[in-house]
């Protein structure tokens, strides 16, 4: 019986020795660059509209602009973003909104949006607006203002670190009559 | 590297427990194997599980002290393709590993050794490289060879039978020492099945 312990803890020892050892060759091929102003939010009468539009060529202020699609091989950029409406007792609760209209680029939605930037057909601009219709009430909507390349891992997978027109600190905070 | 550390603590003692457990009585009759100073094995483990190659010779000095030397292919069909694409950092090539073990334990047909070794090893690494193409830069991944010697400690448990056959575990780590590009550590891994000549 205690050989057979010895031999279950050396192969257990063995196992665990075989994951720590490969776990610290992983290699993250990722350009990160910081262009202000990419996202877009305003809210007018029961809509809030989002809309992010970048150039393929992006200026990012280095001597010369980085080629996103020849890097990444991607169509598609993604950022995420949340709305919040206030309940009748006046807590902040999550709010999925149901009436979505993307006029170029997609949505994901989920417990948040996960905004779709596309490559025009010239190939020239990663392309995203998109209107949310409203029933009147107090929201909030909260951007993460991070847009990744979308399906990006064979290659460089690109992050641009921006900032949100339209609202402070990212969040943007309306009124629906 | 905290984890690394408390595993060689347990092996350490693993072999310090082999060591107490010996029966002196079976020590009394001399074993055939100690007239057989030579063996030759084959690395089952990474062969399966990575598709290496791994040929080891030892020699055996005394009862206590033997040499031995490693050497480990890759099989380049295998995972080579597909390199620039998944997620690690390097990719070892081959490995040559000369060794020397003490045998812990005085039992013929089943003994539990330490290891020091130094691991020759060499293969490709991947970093980002900025290109430009007249109009705007762009960002690929490319790979380049390194070589890199590592020194390095391991245990091991060693089963005979028929006076002959061996299974031989190893299990230990060492540190490459002169090149920033090649992999931090490497593991010394090894299920071999042999015959002891």
């Amino acid at each position: 019986m205690k050989k057979h312990i010895h031999y279950l803890t050396i192969a257990i020892i063995t196992l665990l020795f075989t994951g720590c050892t490969e776990s610290d060759d992983e290699f993250f091929a990722t350009k990160a660059v910081t262009v202000n102003n990419k996202i877009e939010v305003s809210a007018s009468g029961n809509v809030l509209n989002v809309s992010c539009n970048f150039d393929r060529i992006l200026n990012y202020g280095s001597d010369a602009p980085l080629d996103l699609f020849l890097t990444t091989t991607s169509r598609s950029f993604f950022f995420n973003y949340s709305m919040q409406k206030r309940n009748a007792s006046g807590t902040w609760e999550n709010y999925i909104p149901t009436t979505i209209t993307a006029t170029k680029g997609d949505n994901f939605v989920g417990s948040y949006i996960s905004g779709i930037q596309q490559l025009d057909a010239l190939d020239t601009t990663y392309e995203y607006d998109t209107d949310i219709t409203l029933a009147p009430g107090q929201y909030k909507v909260i951007v993460e203002p991070r847009i990744v390349s979308l399906d990006s891992q064979d290659v460089v997978t690109v992050i641009i670190n921006t900032t949100t027109v339209g609202a402070t600190n990212n969040i943007l905070e309306f009124t629906v009559n | 590297m905290k984890r690394i550390s408390c595993l060689l603590g347990l092996f350490l003692s693993l072999s310090t427990f082999a060591q107490s457990n010996d029966s002196g009585a079976t020590d009394t009759i001399t074993s055939p194997i100690f007239s057989k100073k030579n063996e030759i094995k084959v690395d089952v483990l990474n062969l399966i599980g990575n598709g290496r190659l791994g040929i080891s010779y030892e020699r055996f000095l005394n009862k206590d002290f033997s040499v031995g030397i490693t050497g480990l292919a890759f099989n380049k069909s295998n995972k080579k393709e597909d390199f620039l694409k998944d997620d690690t950092r390097t990719m070892i090539e081959y490995q040559v590993i000369p060794y020397v073990r003490y045998a812990m334990s005085k039992s013929a047909t089943n003994l539990y050794y330490l290891e020091a070794f130094s691991n020759i090893n060499g293969g490709q690494y991947k970093e980002l490289k900025t290109l430009n193409n007249g109009a705007a830069d762009y960002v690929v991944v490319t790979k380049k060879d390194y070589n890199d010697i590592a020194l390095g400690a391991a245990v091991g448990y060693k089963l005979y039978f028929k006076e002959s056959f061996v299974i031989d575990l190893t299990v230990g780590i060492g540190k490459n020492l002169f090149n920033s590009d090649s992999p931090s550590t490497v593991s010394r891994l090894g299920l071999n099945l042999g015959y002891r000549f």
